[in-house]
């Protein structure tokens, strides 16, 4: 496999954790480059250009909510997860224990298989 | 600053009116914050190379604004196949023979090129470029209407496994068209042979007279009147075969392969020999031949694109007979 096709892969994979791993964030309120920030340091950086629209599409599915604040003398839109929000976290959080889990199981009999 | 404003108002010219100011000031406060931190690290002011490092790293406006926009398509995934099978099939079917039409008459016609000089030369291509745009947007109209319907049935649910194509089996030949291919190839032997003529009786002011038939005609039917009559002849049995056991076996696609490869063989072979007969032809029917000489190279001429028509048609059968023993034995293994 060429590192192009590694890469594309991981993005694939990484791709499909990243609204997760932003529910998880915004469960205490942040503003974007702070998010972007925090996520990073945990091993999981977005580029902005991902970030923001996926903040905007979950605040319009009800997810999230908004509200430009000055801080710093500045304006910022910080974000936090909306009751709905809390509801499908949770959900979801449920849903990638089951998917870790399962993978978990898969790979250890697939190296069993292999060896 | 001056270069990130000039990249806020690049991205702002991308993005739709109601979400401008909105995702404007959330760039800008990111772009910022980011210049600030970066800033902090060095110590001291990024200048205008860092600063443009920076946002070369962010994309292009274009792309940057459009990550916010949704996806819009006028041809989805689903039909694309179908749509560029249709593009291709025109450009195959009629674009590219048109074109090579233009360039024959252009290259090989003395006459074509007297009788458009200058820029009407090139009003040929022109049309053909405009039907070829024609053709291209309505295709496309098409398909961009049919997207719309087939995602809204698709969210509707509304398809029925039942109504499902039946699958098509490449090695069976339907009663009816075998019917209609022995009935066929018994009228043409019929005709080979000599069972019935279809004279071309022609009348010039007022008095009635046959056309002679063309000697490239009378060439082609002396030199292979034998295997012609034998590989019609082949044909009635073989269709006969198959409406008697419609599933087909690799020696019968075989033996209709062999005739429709050797049909060419000989049209080719005998067009070959009267070349420059054909050529006169063109000339008299394009040129200044009046009366019954003009009648006659249109004969010639119609004859000879009629016989290179059927080897083309043969050709492509051969082909196809090809493949379906490939398919055959691929079903086999």
């Amino acid at each position: 496999m060429t590192n192009d096709q590694f890469d594309n892969l991981r993005l694939e994979l990484r791709r499909g954790c990243v609204p997760l791993a932003v529910l998880a964030e915004l469960r205490s309120e942040q503003y974007g480059y702070t998010l972007r920030k925090a996520l990073a340091e945990k091993g999981m950086a977005v580029d902005e250009g991902t970030l923001y629209p996926l903040l905007r599409r979950l605040e319009s599915h009800g997810l999230l909510v908004s509200d430009w604040r000055e801080e710093d003398k500045r304006p910022k839109r910080f974000y936090h997860l909306s009751s709905e929000g809390q509801r499908i976290f949770k959900q979801l959080s449920a849903e990638w224990e089951t998917i870790t889990a399962s993978l978990s199981q898969i790979m250890k009999e697939s190296n069993h298989g292999s060896r | 600053m001056d270069l990130v404003e000039r990249y806020l108002n690049s991205v702002r010219f991308w993005l739709p009116k109601e979400q401008k100011l909105d995702v404007i000031a959330e760039l800008a406060e990111d772009i910022r914050s980011q210049v600030e931190e970066r800033e902090k690290e060095l110590g001291h002011a990024l200048d205008e190379a860092a600063l443009s490092d920076l946002l070369k790293q962010r994309g292009s406006p274009f792309t940057v604004a459009g990550r916010f926009l949704p996806q819009r398509h006028l041809v989805g995934p689903q039909l694309y196949p179908i749509y560029e099978f249709v593009l291709k099939l025109t450009a195959g079917i009629y674009l590219i023979p048109a074109f090579l039409v233009w360039a024959g008459l252009l290259i090989f016609v003395p006459s074509y090129r007297a009788a458009h000089s200058g820029a009407a030369l090139f009003l040929g291509l022109g049309n053909l470029c405009m039907t070829a745009l024609t053709m291209f947007a309505m295709i496309t109209l098409g398909f961009a209407v049919g997207e719309r319907f087939q995602r809204q049935s698709a969210s509707r649910g509304d398809w029925n496994p039942r109504r499902l194509p039946a699958v098509r089996n490449v090695l069976r030949v339907s009663r009816g068209s075998s019917l209609v291919d022995i009935v066929a190839n018994l009228l043409v032997l019929v005709w080979w042979l000599g069972g019935f003529r279809f004279p071309i009786v022609l009348s010039f002011n007022g008095g009635i007279k046959n056309l002679p038939s063309s000697t490239l005609w009378l060439d082609f039917q002396s030199r292979y009147f034998v295997p012609m009559a034998v590989f019609i002849a082949a044909g009635a049995v073989l269709a006969l075969l198959n409406l008697i056991r419609p599933n087909l076996t690799p020696w019968r696609v075989g033996v209709r392969a062999v005739i429709d490869a050797a049909i060419p063989v000989m049209i080719f072979l005998t067009l070959g020999a009267h070349v420059e007969g054909i050529r006169a032809a063109w000339v008299a029917m394009t040129g200044g031949a009046t009366g019954p000489a003009k009648l006659a190279a249109i004969r010639d001429w119609s004859l000879a694109l009629t016989l290179g028509i059927i080897a083309v048609a043969c050709l492509f059968s051969c082909v196809r007979g090809v493949l379906r023993i490939k398919r055959w034995r691929a079903l086999q293994s």
